[in-house]
């Protein structure tokens, strides 16, 4: 059974969340934490994750969006509605807490119903509607108990229900697996994903695991230091960053600077020329192990190196070479193959040149 | 939540510890306490308790004996009514201390935890102070009609020196049950449509009940001995338990009849606590 919880728009552009010029910034002596400036369109039904390492801006930025934090500066539209200075609970947008936030004192079912109680809706529509999300989360068996004696997984499905009884546009997740043990973790991943799916809602995440960003998310959006370094698809977040940042927090990355391109070897094929102050970025898994005379094919560049150790991981094969100029370079092997290399040998990293991707900063 | 307390205590004595030597480590452990106990809680008591039954001479001496006499002399509604007076104060103090405490607490629990040290340091600071010197400084505060209330050897007066003294015993076990509250509980009340009553009346308050009932006992409790704050504030306009006590002892040299009226007080304080717990124990049941 679908509830109804709220009928998407059909018409996208017109409807969703819209954040202008959003600022909040916190000072404390002379550092500075908080929001820098994040403009950002989520359209009805996405989901979005906002990524980012602790202190980067990204719980600050969802915050101001549920309404627990005033902005200093900017406007939230909500389908094209200023909700700026709307106190959280008049907002269509509820919030998931970090550590779920459940009523102590409460049954699990009074934890579900609090918002409708709050509303002062009757009786016999807080029994249909809590029927229908408790069968929604699976939660029918834990109705009756103390949310003491609850798992995490289990507190998280109660929370789940409890934000989406009231029918929001927006649910706001803040980290929302991050209390739950790795398996539990991966699991409830799927959950959630399938949960949004079902239900066509908008969620929007913050996390600072990559893994959850884009497992979770359509679109995700990353932040350093207050601002929003890029927003893409997981795929164009990955194969092309924008900054070196974005490039380093999203898996491993493997740059490349005018230094290292001294000592390049290319057969034929010249590496494009590299804009002042940037770097190539290459993915472990794009980069291959020679011997230090072997042929290149075309296309192909090599940079020699030694190796400086060898890891088995089962998937795949995890080589460290450290190049000339004493910079390090992570590879990423297909466990099935077996280089003829061993340690310390002195070998040629290569890779494709329309693999290597530049970015610029620090 | 005494018996919350004990009960907790118990399972920490129940704890593993093996047996014969461990035994006998146990009880090594428990003997300071245990000798503490008999020392000055069950001795003085059984002085009381003889010396309530014993006779006093015309010249004020006592002597041992086994008498009712004292118990006879408490039948006089005279002191009915100075231990109904008392109750009255101490009930009166113990409902306007919360009442100050509870919203004190709130500002306590959304401060800063640096700002907290601040104020806890503040509330307690006029404790290293003399009771006597604390009090007698009330006694000038009230001559100046603060607020232009002339509360000075009036009812009002003693009951706002005994709130200013015991609010510091109120506001600490009902922020200590605040404290344990995660902020996030009131954001997720508020974000489900709670308003600022609501939030009092269904998170707030079931939540930090237990702390309210540690600080209703703190208050109550040694607010029924209360003797100088009536004598020095009230100028002896109001004659509670307190001075009553003192008198007998230190006065009208009648020792029987103050530890007398000391047992009656004594056992109906130990009739009406565990009730208390019950009531307590009921509610936490209840939710």
């Amino acid at each position: 059974m679908t509830p109804s919880v709220n009928p998407i728009s059909s018409s996208p552009g017109a409807s969703g969340l819209s954040l202008q010029r959003l600022r909040k910034v916190y000072q404390s002596g002379d550092s500075i934490s908080g929001v820098q400036e994040v403009s950002l369109e989520v359209p009805a039904g996405e989901g979005f994750s906002l990524l980012g390492p602790s202190g980067c801006g990204k719980t600050t930025t969802l915050r101001m969006i549920g309404g627990f934090e005033k902005p200093d500066a900017g406007r939230i539209h909500l389908d094209s509605k200023d909700i700026t200075d709307l106190p959280s609970q008049y907002r269509d947008i509820r919030t998931v807490f970090q550590r779920y936030a459940l009523f102590p004192h409460l049954s699990v079912f009074e934890n579900v119903v609090f918002g409708l109680r709050m509303q002062k809706k009757p009786e016999f529509e807080i029994k249909k509607q809590a029927a229908i999300f408790i069968d929604l989360l699976e939660i029918g068996k834990l109705a009756n108990r103390n949310v003491a004696q609850l798992s995490g997984g289990e507190q998280q499905r109660v929370a789940l229900a409890r934000a989406l009884i009231t029918g929001p546009k927006i649910l706001l997740l803040d980290e929302p697996l991050s209390a739950l043990d790795l398996k539990l973790r991966e699991r409830m991943q799927l959950e959630l994903l399938a949960l949004r799916r079902k239900l066509g809602m908008t969620f929007i995440f913050v996390t600072h695991d990559q893994t959850e960003a884009m497992v979770l998310s359509d679109r995700i959006g990353v932040m350093n230091a207050g601002l929003l370094e890029q927003v893409g698809s997981p795929e164009e977040i990955y194969t092309q960053p924008k900054s070196r940042f974005v490039a380093s927090f999203i898996g491993q990355a493997n740059f490349m600077g005018p230094e290292q391109l001294r000592n390049l070897r290319a057969s034929g094929t010249r590496t494009p020329d590299l804009a002042t102050g940037a770097e190539w970025m290459i993915r472990p898994e794009n980069l291959k192990v020679r011997k230090l005379d072997a042929t290149l094919s075309a296309g192909s560049v090599g940079l020699p190196g030694r190796l400086l150790e060898m890891a088995y991981l089962g998937q795949n094969r995890l080589l460290k070479v450290v190049d000339a100029t004493d910079r390090q370079h992570l590879i990423s092997l297909p466990g099935s193959e077996l280089p003829a290399v061993t340690q310390n040998d002195e070998i040629l990293i290569s890779w494709k040149v329309d693999e290597a991707w530049s970015v610029h900063g620090s | 939540m005494v018996r919350k307390l004990r009960q907790q205590f118990r399972d920490q004595a129940r704890a593993p510890l093996g047996a014969g030597v461990e035994k006998f480590q146990r009880a090594l452990l428990l003997a300071p306490f245990g000798i503490w106990f008999l020392f000055f809680i069950v001795a003085p008591m059984a002085v009381l308790l003889i010396m309530s039954f014993s006779h006093r001479t015309e010249l004020g001496e006592t002597q041992i004996a086994f008498e009712w006499t004292a118990y006879r002399t408490l039948l006089n509604p005279l002191y009915g009514k100075v231990l109904f007076t008392t109750l009255l104060f101490a009930a009166a103090n113990t409902v306007v201390t919360l009442l100050a405490a509870y919203p004190f607490s709130y500002f306590m629990y959304r401060c800063k935890p640096s700002a907290r040290l601040w104020v806890i340091t503040l509330i307690l600071v006029p404790f290293w102070t003399s009771f006597l010197v604390r009090i007698l400084a009330f006694v000038d505060v009230l001559r100046l009609h603060p607020f232009g209330f002339d509360w000075i050897y009036k009812a009002p007066g003693i009951l706002s020196a005994m709130v200013y003294n015991y609010l510091p015993f109120a506001v600490l076990p009902i922020f200590a049950s605040m404290e344990k509250i995660h902020y996030s509980l009131i954001e997720a009340a508020k974000d489900l449509g709670a308003g600022r009553v609501q939030v009092l009346t269904r998170i707030l308050w079931p939540l930090t009940r237990s702390g309210v009932s540690v600080a209703a006992l703190f208050v109550f409790v040694p607010s029924l001995g209360e003797f100088l704050i009536p004598e020095l504030v009230g100028g002896g306009n109001y004659f509670l338990l307190g001075s009553f006590l003192q008198n007998q002892f230190l006065t009208a040299r009648n020792w029987p009849l103050g530890a007398a009226t000391i047992m009656i007080v004594v056992i109906g304080t130990l009739i009406v606590l565990p009730l208390f717990n019950g009531v307590a124990k009921a509610k936490g049941a209840a939710t």
